[in-house]
Formats: C-alpha cells, sequence, structure tokens
C-alpha cells in the first residue's frame, strides 16, 4: 500500500473511532431516552410502614370486592387474580393449616390462625389479630391487630403489627418488623431493622433506670489537660474518663475512647473515634456516637441517637429514648441483652441479635 | 549540552504541571473505585426517631419572584415537627416582588414563616446570612437558595447528622430538575451526578473534606460563630466556612441519599458566570486556607492533602493551559521531550473536566441506575472547554486585578421558575 493511502486510512480511521461515540450520543440528545430527574423521594427507605401501607392499599384496590363478599357471607374464598396470583380470602376466626395455603396470598378478613410449620411464599394478612402456632417461613406479614410469631419463625421480607408483636424465641426477622404499640423479642432472635414506640426483650419487666444525683458538676475545663473548649463542645485529644456521679454539661468529643463513669450524667452528646463505655446507671441526655463499639450498660438511659459503624451492646435495665420522645440506635451489628428497652428504631446493618442476661 | 535558561525553566514548569495533574488523575481514579467497590458510609440516614432539636431554614433570596414562592410552599410541605421548624425568607434588597411574596406568605402562616428584610449593608449572601444570624435563636440553620425544591423528608435527613457533636457543616445532594430542556442542562446534570455521586460520597467514605455547598445543607451556628462567622467579605462564604470550620476542629458531613431538586442555567453565558464566580470565590479561598491548613494540628493528613486539592480545584484550568502553551513551546523549540508530553496530554485528557470528569459521570450513571444518560458523555468535552476558559479568565482576572478587594454583591444565575 502506498504512503498516501496508508496516510489517508489511518486518518479515517482516527476519525472513525473519533466521531463513533457521538453516534449513540446524537441519538440520546434527539430522542430523550433518559432526559427525566433523578428521582428524589425515598419514602421506602424512610418510612417503615411503607410496605405494609402499600399492601393494604393494593389488597384493598385488587380484592377489595372479594373481601366484602367473605365478610358478609363468612365463606371462604379462592381464585387467581391479575397481578395477585393464586389467592385464599378467609373469614373472620379462621383457622388454616399452612401446608394447604402455601404459594398463594392469604388474606383473613379478621382474626386469623395459621397451624402447622410450613413456608408461605406470598404475603399474609389478616384485619384483626394473627397467631402462627408453628415455626413458619414468612416472606411478607401485616396483621392490623395483635400478631405472634411463633419460635423458630423466620420472615424473609417484612412484619408488621397494627398493635402488639410478639416474636418467639430464635425468630429470624429479615428487613424490616415493626409494630404501632409494642414490639416484644425473645432470647436468641435475629433482626436487622425494628420500629415500635417500645420494644421489650425479654419477659420480665424491665427495671426503670434511675435519675443519678451526682456529687459534682464538671466544668470543660477539668476534663482535660489538652482541650479544645468553644460553642459549647469540649474537643479532647485521646481518651477521656468522666469520673463516677459527676455532672457534665456541654458536649464532647474525644479523639481517642470515652469512658463515662457509673451514674455519671451527661446534659449534652458524646463523641468517641474509639469506643465508648457507658457504666452502669449513667444518664445521659444527648445522642452518643463512636467510630469504634459502643457499650450501654446495664441501667443506663440514653435520650438521643446512638450510633456506630461498628458494634453496639445494650446491657440488662438499660432504656433508649422515651415513650413521647423516641429515640434511634443504628450500627453495623447489635446485641441487646433482655429486660433492655427501645423506645423508636433498632437499625443493625448487618446483624441484630437478642441474648439471655 | 544543557539547555538554555529559558527552555529549562519551560521543562521545570511543564514537569510540575504534569505532576500535580497526576495527582488529580490518582484522585479521580480513587474516588471512582471507592464508590464502585469501596465501602459505603452512611452513618446518619438511617436516623428516624428523635427529639429532634429547633431548626431554622434560611432562604436567602435577592429578586427571586418567580421561585420565591414554590420553596416557601415546599418547606411547608416538609414532615419536621411544626412546632420546632421556623422557616426565614431573607429578602436582600430585591426590586421586584420578592418582599410582597414574603410578606403575604409571613401574614397566611404567621407561627412558621418570618420573612427578613434586609435594606443596607454589604451586599453578597454570605453579608446577608450573617446579618440574618442576629434574628436567629436556633443552633441548626438550615439552608436553600430560593430556586431549590424540597422534598418533604429533606429537613429530618439533613438535621440528623447535627446529633453528633462534632459535626459543624451538613451538605445534602443537589439534583437538577429541568433536565430534558436543552443540551446545557444535560450536561450539567452529569456533571452535578459526577460531582455528588462520585466525589463528594467518596470524600464522605474516606473520612477526608466534603464540602459543605451553600445550599441543601446547614450549619451549627455555634460552631459557625466560633470561627468567624458566615464571613461577609468571602467570595464564596460555603467553601469558606467548610475551611473554617475544619481548621476549627468540625467536621463537614455529605448526604448523598439527602436529595434535592434546583433549575441549573439554560443557556451558556449564564453557566460561563456561573462558573467564573464559583473559581473567584475558590481561589480567594485557596490564599486564605491553604498555609493553615498544612499549619493546624489536630487535621489529619489525608484532610490535608484532600483539602489542598480541594482548594486548588478552580486554579488547575489556568495550570492546564499553562502547560499545553509550554508543551506546545517545547515542541516548536525542537525540544525533545514528547514522552512528558505525552503523559501530560494522556493525564489531561483523563481528567477532563476536573469537577466532573468522564469516569466520574460514567460512574456516576452507573450508581444511579440511568444508563442512557451516560450516552452523552462525549458531549461532555464541550462543557469542560467552556469551564476551563470560563474559570482561567476569571483566575487571570482575578490575579491580574486583586478583584478580592472590590465590594461585593449579589452574584445570581437568573431563573425560569417553571420548574421545568
Amino acid at each position: 500500500m502506498s504512503v498516501p493511502v496508508t496516510t489517508f486510512v489511518f486518518f479515517a480511521l482516527v476519525l472513525f473511532c473519533a466521531v463513533l461515540p457521538f453516534v449513540p450520543a446524537l441519538r440520546e440528545l434527539q430522542f430523550h431516552r433518559d432526559a427525566t430527574p433523578l428521582t428524589v423521594s425515598r419514602r421506602s427507605r424512610v418510612d417503615v410502614r411503607h410496605f405494609a401501607n402499600g399492601l393494604r392499599d393494593f389488597l384493598q384496590a385488587r380484592l377489595g370486592w372479594v373481601m366484602n363478599e367473605v365478610r358478609q357471607s363468612r365463606t371462604p374464598a379462592e381464585g387467581h387474580g391479575e397481578g395477585v396470583g393464586s389467592y385464599v380470602v378467609v373469614p373472620s376466626g379462621a383457622e388454616l393449616e399452612v401446608a394447604t395455603v402455601e404459594g398463594r396470598l392469604v388474606v383473613g378478613t379478621g382474626e386469623l390462625v395459621l397451624r402447622g410449620a410450613g413456608e408461605l411464599n406470598c404475603e399474609v394478612y389478616a384485619a384483626g389479630d394473627l397467631c402462627f402456632t408453628h415455626a413458619t417461613r414468612i416472606r411478607a406479614v401485616l396483621s392490623e391487630g395483635d400478631l405472634e410469631l411463633a419460635p423458630r419463625s423466620r420472615i424473609l421480607r417484612w412484619v408488621h403489627a397494627g398493635h402488639h408483636l410478639v416474636v418467639g424465641e430464635e425468630t429470624q426477622l429479615f428487613g424490616r418488623a415493626s409494630a404501632d404499640e409494642a414490639l416484644f423479642l425473645r432470647p436468641g432472635t435475629f433482626f436487622e431493622r425494628l420500629h415500635a414506640p417500645t420494644i421489650l426483650v425479654g419477659v420480665a419487666k424491665p427495671e426503670e433506670p434511675t435519675h443519678p444525683d451526682p456529687d459534682r458538676r464538671l466544668d470543660p475545663g477539668e476534663l482535660g489537660h489538652n482541650v479544645d473548649v468553644r460553642a459549647n463542645r469540649v474537643l479532647v485529644e485521646g481518651d477521656l474518663q468522666l469520673p463516677a456521679n459527676s455532672l457534665v454539661e456541654c458536649d464532647i468529643v474525644a479523639r481517642g475512647n470515652l469512658y463515662v463513669g457509673p451514674g455519671a450524667r451527661v446534659r449534652g452528646s458524646l463523641k468517641a473515634h474509639g469506643q465508648v463505655v457507658v457504666e452502669e446507671g449513667a444518664w445521659l441526655e444527648g445522642a452518643v456516637v463512636a467510630v469504634g463499639r459502643i457499650e450501654i450498660r446495664r441501667g443506663t438511659y440514653v435520650h438521643g441517637p446512638i450510633l456506630t459503624e461498628e458494634e453496639l451492646w445494650i446491657g440488662v435495665d438499660a432504656r433508649i429514648g422515651d415513650l413521647d420522645r423516641p429515640s434511634t440506635a443504628r450500627a453495623r451489628s447489635i446485641e441487646i441483652t433482655e429486660r433492655a428497652r427501645v423506645h423508636g428504631s433498632l437499625w443493625a446493618a448487618e446483624t441484630g441479635k437478642v441474648v439471655s442476661s | 549540552m544543557p539547555y538554555p535558561l529559558h527552555i529549562q525553566i519551560q521543562i521545570i514548569v511543564l514537569v510540575i504541571v504534569v505532576a500535580i495533574i497526576c495527582v488529580y488523575l490518582v484522585r479521580h481514579y480513587l474516588f471512582t473505585l471507592n464508590r464502585l467497590f469501596g465501602r459505603q458510609r452512611y452513618p446518619y440516614l438511617d436516623i428516624d426517631e428523635a427529639d429532634w432539636p429547633f431548626v431554622t431554614v434560611v432562604v436567602p433570596c435577592h429578586n427571586e419572584e418567580k421561585v420565591i414562592s414554590r420553596v416557601l410552599d415546599a418547606l411547608l410541605d416538609v414532615d419536621y415537627p411544626e412546632h420546632r421548624l421556623r422557616v426565614v425568607p431573607l429578602d436582600d434588597r430585591s426590586t421586584d416582588r420578592t418582599a410582597a411574596i414574603i410578606a403575604d406568605y409571613s401574614a397566611r402562616h404567621r407561627h412558621r414563616i418570618f420573612g427578613l428584610h434586609r435594606k443596607e449593608g454589604v451586599a453578597g449572601k454570605g453579608a446577608a446570612l450573617e446579618w440574618a444570624m442576629n434574628y436567629i435563636a436556633t443552633d441548626i440553620v438550615l439552608i436553600f437558595d430560593a430556586d431549590y425544591v424540597p422534598g418533604i423528608g429533606l429537613i429530618k435527613q439533613l438535621v440528623a447528622p447535627f446529633f453528633d457533636p462534632e459535626v459543624g457543616a451538613v451538605m445534602g445532594r443537589v439534583v437538577p430538575q429541568n433536565v430534558h430542556r436543552r443540551m446545557i442542562t444535560r450536561l450539567i446534570d452529569l456533571e452535578r451526578s459526577g460531582g455528588y455521586q462520585v466525589d463528594q460520597q467518596a470524600r464522605m467514605n474516606l473520612g477526608l473534606v466534603p464540602q459543605y455547598g451553600g445550599t441543601v445543607g446547614g450549619v451549627r451556628r455555634s460552631a459557625l460563630q466560633s470561627v468567624g462567622g458566615w464571613g461577609s467579605d468571602s467570595l464564596a462564604e460555603d467553601t469558606d466556612a467548610t475551611f473554617r470550620l475544619l481548621l476549627g476542629g468540625w467536621k463537614t458531613v455529605y448526604q448523598n441519599r439527602s436529595e434535592c431538586y434546583e433549575e441549573v442555567p439554560e443557556d451558556w453565558d449564564a453557566r460561563k458566570h456561573q462558573v467564573t464566580r464559583w473559581a473567584r470565590g475558590h481561589n480567594q479561598c485557596l490564599a486564605r486556607y491553604l498555609r493553615p491548613l498544612w499549619m493546624r494540628p489536630g487535621v489529619s493528613w489525608l484532610e490535608k492533602v484532600d483539602g489542598s486539592l480541594l482548594l486548588g480545584i478552580y486554579a488547575m484550568p489556568l495550570m492546564m493551559i499553562v502547560g499545553w502553551a509550554v508543551a506546545l513551546s517545547l515542541w516548536f523549540l525542537g525540544v525533545n521531550k514528547a514522552g512528558l508530553i505525552i503523559v501530560l496530554m494522556v493525564a489531561i485528557y483523563s481528567t477532563l473536566g476536573n469537577f466532573a470528569t468522564f469516569y466520574e459521570v460514567a460512574a456516576a450513571t452507573h450508581l444511579d441506575g440511568t444508563r442512557h444518560r451516560a450516552r452523552l458523555i462525549p458531549f461532555i468535552a464541550v462543557g469542560f472547554l467552556v469551564t476551563l476558559f470560563a474559570v482561567a479568565t476569571g483566575t487571570l482576572a482575578q490575579i491580574i486585578s486583586h478583584d478580592s478587594r472590590r465590594p461585593l454583591r449579589w452574584q445570581r444565575t437568573e431563573k425560569k421558575g417553571d420548574g421545568g
């Protein structure tokens, strides 16, 4: 091949390669296939009842008339609907064998009992109380009343109860578990995201954390030698130990570990770049944040959110949040002990576990 | 035989330019790889229940009659506890109907909207905010520009990080709403995606220096006041606040999933002015904070490096032009440094855009799940060239005229107000 031809071919190839990416670009400019603004609503993430509300609305829209008929006639109905799949609708007070409804959407128009072990790969809904008598593997459950899960049950997506949700021992709650009134957990339960005005662990009634009466008030300047005090916040290089029965009235950030002594009271928020240990009977009126592990020991009270990207351990009789002012505890993994109580949300990004005291 | 002095100087300049550009190249790759394969941090996003603090949302505005109603309506609709939220539209010497619209809203929502009207004093958003702080009682102050539309849950999401006592400022993600309008809006949409979805979130993941952007975010007032307030003499009060807070031992948090719609410029001239304005403010911060950043104990090495690169980002276009000029000069002078020139070219190609480079944008569209818009990436070169020359001329003018001493005035981008 001659030099001019080679040169021409080379430049033609270069031009082709340069122009090629503009072909899909020009088509996209012309046809606007992807020119809508990004979706910014994340209600599904923020609203813990998002899926429960979605199922309720879905059933009302698709099976509302069937449910009304079953309510009036008090006879079960079965069928197959477009977008619904195979379903069974039963009147209030019905008792069903799980084995007979596997693979079907189960709808109870009132109270419902599901007997026997098995797998339910579709949603289960009850307009009243709902009880599973044996360990069952369920995709998602919504009860408008009380909901009881038998020991060693397994929820794959979400579960919501309109009143109380009682979870048997060694149950696995993947996804969300929530109740509009209270959620009762038993030892051995695995969880990811819990939400209820009151989350109680174990069967025994927890003792109320006692309001400590501190011996002395510490000024921010007394918290160490190398401290930076500004904007009502004390910044400490290294570890910090708050003495037992002391009172501190400021926010604290420690660039090491932070240890809150027994009976100490803090009117502010705490943060440590290392670990935080809150000793027995401490009373914290702000948030607790740590880069490392957080330990909330026996009988402590934390008013604000608790956040760590590592482990969180919540001890016996500890209380997080209040009934009228709920809070959030969030960690990579959480261990919560019997008789601990949380008002609000408990989020384990990876694993949450209920342990015996 | 050694080269003459003027050639030696040019070679040194070229080596420095190439070295700096390569640092940015590595930075962009690191950020992108982190977003694609690294551990993602959203530590505050899960706070859905809390004893929410009292909050003031300030909406600074100057001649915003087309958009002010929209943002006020959106703020009235949020799910934040009503008795703990105050909305303060801050009218700074508007000459259109902005003041009247604010007065009307204040009258209709007496316990929720409290309009402020500023008639005198130094102009500019920083000065206006500094003045407004005298009338604000809450410690948490969120700021939304008038052309933004916050969603229902956004206020809680932006307040949540302030439960951490080390957090001084919070920044959410800006999402263009008028995307489909023109090619420029689509290109800005891509740049924004790269800048927020990849750059800002990677900084958050890696514990570096996320930037407070002046809107869709907020500050802890006591923290900001402890480091000198809003800085009414600053050309970019947001970047200024980011670095003063960092030097004062406070952190800025970026919340990638706290998104808010904005209206982006629809013509190149407006875009050019916007970028030039940002460049001037950023470069002012570079001159002010580069040295203190390195001298300050308590700021980590990683923060120092990332903070310096962040400060220098608007100096890069001028540096690239210098690099090109020197490379061409050396070429025509017959200096055999082709290898170096090739490295420079590859580096410039790879870091193209500086703000939202090709691969960052591609990663961002992938993360956003919007693959068709990635097809427009070749056109980013157009946006890049406009940005390059706007920033370079602005920077050059700033160096020559020392224009940071000029009196400040309100700099705003014209909006349509029809929501796209």
